[in-house]
């Protein structure tokens, strides 16, 4: 027995000494290009054993391991490589190629159409700071986007104008979410301003054609915002603004953050120092509150919620439509807006979202009428993303969207018209991305559309493809057909509409190196299906059409100049359609044919300071005098607008400090919107009329924003 | 008998072959530390950085394979910012932060990881000053405090502490005067810091002295 212990204790020792015989893996680690990769990490995974390649791409180490392992070769900017190897009794040879990591600076991505602003991603045209820091924009979202090619400067709307499309034809997302009513309300001709703060967010794509299947309801341009995750401290901010004040508290817990904050906005102090076009009764000024929360449920998963609710009121001397007599006008809006939205991946391949939103929104105003306007809409959405690896990827989802309208006017003789509307819209979407070869990528998608008001569904194909020519530059080309229900106001009068349409192609080329972007974009929109009235009182029906053309170029340079940051665009549009009430085809009043933005801003490191320009212009614009006896034939002046901004960053006793000043129109250019006409004859045959200004010549803001951080440490 | 005769002898075994394990360990850390130390360029911190990567992958529960290859990496950029490469610093300072995050998931009560990684995040910074800035800054300082936290002696906590105050504007609180205390203070700690064994971290006293020397 003891002798067979030996024997067995010898085998083991024997074993182990067979074992120990060293034996060699070699070769060669090289790229794709077949240049060796010099300090490549190569060894058998769980062991010690492994070495670095040499200055010629070769390696060559000793293991006593047999069996199957599995060989590991990493080196950064390449991805990781794994083989399982068996080894013998004999050495290897291994020949080892590694693929590149898709840098997001070289990888191909389709640029037709889409602006993009990221913290994260750097493949990108802004930053979110950026957007904030637009002199001219007031840190108002449609005010700096307004910056960028493809909008048109509508001084007197202050919403966005796309491609030669009027404002209801761009929308906007948030979370994936459609926004109702994504500015305050305001009276024609008053710009109104963005409801949402350009700081909630830490993404913005604002495409201007040809976007995802992902998207409807919009014929021109939709801008997704991406909301901000966690908050990364517990901080109050107090603001101090010419034209109101804010304060907010936010809380940061491990893994979740909360937000509560309130502001308060009243012009009117404002108002009586800087001279006004308007006789106000009542300067515009509002009560907003807001809470946003976020929780990090899991590893990949993630919460988040915002709600936000405000009042806001006017009353002024305004034109009374049928004869412009200055009349008092009362302008009362509520709004409730709540969005959220949960995310979580799935396994290594899948993952989803959800996300729901709610908003009420209720406009009074009070003249020599009263009209009384609310809506509401409740909308669901889910997403499925499934992603391989060898860069295909498919997203498909649904949404549902109910909206209710409900209008109530009353004249003073007591004429009363009582509308209401509810549309109940579904829609599904599916998109797959599929990455051909390293320089090839296409995106083809299909959406699927039903309106229960219009009872009708449609279909419409996107398809999008971008080729890289080089390591900086590429082209892309977009398609896509766009649906969107009509607007209440016809659909309040006819039951009988169907959706509006248009239909997209872009060609683009963009080049970004060292910090110099270059873009030109070529565009063809058809519409069709518009919304017309054939004549004062007619049904409106959708005989309407049109088109728009253009080439739009955008250049930035943050290389050039230390610490200087410019970009220009300029956009050339050629548009008509026939639609509304325009009795032919013709150019719309919010579309000029040249439009031409150039920013500039300077960091001066020394004195914390930035400073920064914009200058605007747009070329004139049409407008209709019903006394002419040719359509559309008047013009606007051209516009030019110049504006400044400074922010200054101190240190207000032990609290981080922000000064900001902007001025819009420093030169105080006259600036002119056209004519309003009355929509009535006189007692001699003519149709009033009077200009229409902007309410000051300049805008004047200061805001000193305080952080007062809890820790005090730093 | 047989069976205890047995039992001894793979116990023996067993225990012989731990220890050799561990003396492996311990020798081939040595080794890669040893090279750490004496490397001067990009090039001679990832051969040290691949060392450590072979250790970590046999040796799954230890933390400090993972932390210096997230230090090596760290270092790699801090050269390539030196030379200007900005973007290749970035793909350095990305990978530091994976591995630090990994380490952490081991041993999530080691004041020395959160002090390295308070030193990694500064690096998103270094790459985007005004987009990064004021996103990372109170991650740094939280991981900074954690540090502090878990091991008051650890003098790395407050040299990278003053480090980040050292670099940070006036107007949010940093500047030389806020941050010459707790780098004194660094020194102070690093004189009576004793490390735990030839493998464990040891830098940070030369970085707080040449920060103070600079005020001067």
């Amino acid at each position: 027995m003891l002798q067979k212990i030996v024997i067995a204790v010898m085998l083991f020792f024997w074993s182990i000494w067979m074992a120990a015989q060293p034996l060699s893996i070699s070769g060669i680690v090289s790229d794709q290009n077949g240049e060796p990769i010099i300090g490549a990490n190569i060894f058998l995974e769980g062991t010690y054993d492994g070495t670095s390649t040499d200055l010629e791409g070769q390696f060559s180490f000793d293991t006593e391991e047999r069996g199957k392992w599995v060989l590991r070769v990493s080196y950064i900017g390449y991805q990781e490589f794994e083989q399982e190897v068996a080894i013998g009794e004999e050495g290897l040879v291994l020949n080892i190629v590694l693929e590149e990591v898709a840098n997001e600076l070289n990888e191909v991505v389709i640029t037709a159409g889409a602006f993009e602003a990221s913290d994260r991603k750097k493949s990108v045209v802004l930053k979110p700071l950026d957007i904030v820091l637009t002199a001219g924009a007031t840190a108002d979202l449609a005010g700096a986007l307004n910056t960028l090619p493809g909008t048109q400067t509508v001084g007197e709307e202050g919403r966005l104008f796309v491609r030669g499309g009027a404002a209801y034809e761009t929308k906007t997302f948030i979370d994936g979410l459609l926004v109702l009513k994504p500015y305050n309300s305001s009276v024609p001709d008053l710009p109104a301003r963005n409801r949402f703060s350009p700081f909630l967010f830490k993404g913005t794509l604002f495409s201007t054609g040809g976007y995802s299947a992902e998207y409807g309801q919009a014929l021109s341009s939709a801008l997704v915002l991406e909301t901000q995750d966690l908050a990364p401290e517990t901080v109050t901010s107090l603001s101090l603004m010419s034209i109101g004040l804010g304060l907010s508290h936010t809380e940061r817990w491990e893994n979740s953050s909360l937000t509560v904050g309130g502001d308060y906005s009243n012009l009117s102090p404002y108002m009586s120092l800087i001279d006004q076009n308007i006789n106000w009764h009542m300067a515009p000024q509002g009560i907003n509150g807001q809470l946003v929360y976020r929780k990090k449920t899991s590893e990949t998963g993630f919460f988040k919620l915002m709600a936000n609710t405000s009042q806001n009121q006017l009353a002024l001397d305004y034109p009374r439509a049928e004869d412009l007599a200055l009349t008092r006008l009362d302008l009362h809006n509520h709004n409730v807006f709540l969005n959220t939205s949960y995310q979580e991946i799935l396994g290594e391949r899948w993952s989803f979202f959800a996300g729901a939103a709610f908003t009420e929104d209720v406009d009074e105003i009070s003249e020599s009428f009263f009209l009384k306007n609310k809506e509401r809409s409740f909308q669901l959405k889910n997403r499925w993303t499934y992603t391989a690896d060898n860069g295909f990827s498919l997203k498909m989802g649904g949404e549902f969207w109910r909206q209710e309208f409900s209008q109530s006017y009353q004249e003073a003789d007591g004429f009363l018209w009582n509308p209401f509307l509810e549309n109940n819209y579904l829609a599904g979407f599916a998109e797959a991305n599929i990455k051909i070869s390293d320089r090839l990528l296409s995106r083809g998608g299909l959406r699927m559309e039903y309106s229960s008001i219009l009872k009708e569904s449609r279909l419409s194909p996107r398809w999008s493809i971008a080729y890289k020519t080089g390591d900086h530059s590429q082209f892309s080309f977009a398609y896509g057909s766009f649906f969107q229900t009509p607007e209440n106001e016809p659909l309040a009068v006819s039951t009988n509409l169907e959706f509006e349409q248009s239909t997209h192609f872009i060609l683009n080329f963009q080049k970004i190196h060292n910090d110099r972007i270059f873009r030109i974009e070529a565009y063809e929109k058809n519409y069709d299906q518009l919304i017309r009235m054939n004549g004062r009182n007619s049904l409106p029906n959708n005989g309407g059409y049109g088109y728009a053309r253009g080439v739009d170029v955008f250049f930035r340079d943050r290389k050039t100049f230390k610490n200087v940051d410019y970009w220009v665009s300029y956009s050339f549009l050629d548009t008509e359609r026939l639609f509304r009430d325009f009795p032919e085809q013709s150019r719309p009043g919010f579309a000029s044919a040249h439009n031409l933005s150039v920013v500039y801003k300077q960091w001066l490191p020394k004195m914390n300071t930035m400073i920064g320009w914009t200058y605007s212009f747009g070329s004139p614009r049409p407008f209709n005098d019903p006394n002419k006896t040719v359509f559309n034939a008047e013009r606007t002046p051209a516009y030019h607008d110049l504006s400044l901004n400074g922010s200054y960053l101190t240190n207000w006793f032990g609290h981080f400090t922000i000064v900001y000043v902007s001025v819009s129109n420093v030169l105080g250019l006259d600036q002119n919107f056209g004519r309003r006409f009355g929509t009535q004859p006189g007692l001699d045959g003519q149709f009033a009329s009077m200009p229409v200004d902007p309410a000051a010549r300049r805008f004047l803001f200061l805001g000193i924003f305080l952080s007062l951080g809890q820790e005090q440490s730093f | 008998m047989k069976s205890v005769i047995a039992l001894i002898v793979s116990v023996s075994l067993f225990l012989n072959l731990n220890y050799a394990q561990n003396a492996r360990y311990t020798k081939a850390m040595e080794k890669a530390v040893t090279a750490l130390n004496k490397a001067q360029d990009v090039e001679g911190f990832m051969a040290a950085k691949n060392a450590f990567e072979r250790i970590a992958s046999a040796e799954k529960e230890e933390w400090l394979p993972l932390y210096y290859q997230s230090y090596a990496h760290l270092q790699a950029g801090i050269k390539l910012m030196e030379k200007g490469q900005i973007k290749d610093c970035a793909a350095h300072v990305k990978k530091a932060d994976d591995k630090i995050q990994q380490a952490i998931k081991i041993a999530p009560q080691e004041s020395e990881l959160f002090a390295l990684q308070a030193f990694i995040l500064q690096g998103y910074i270094w790459e985007d000053p005004q987009t990064n800035g004021a996103q990372y800054t109170p991650m740094i300082m939280q991981a900074v405090e954690t540090a502090i936290g878990l091991n008051p002696k650890n003098p790395r906590g407050f040299c990278v502490k003053g480090q980040q105050l050292y670099h940070m504007p006036a107007f949010i609180g940093g500047g030389p005067e806020a941050a010459k205390p707790f780098l004194e203070k660094a020194i102070t700690k690093f004189e009576a810091f004793e490390p735990a064994s030839a493998i464990h971290p040891s830098w940070g006293k030369e970085m707080a002295e040449e920060l103070l020397k600079q005020m001067q």
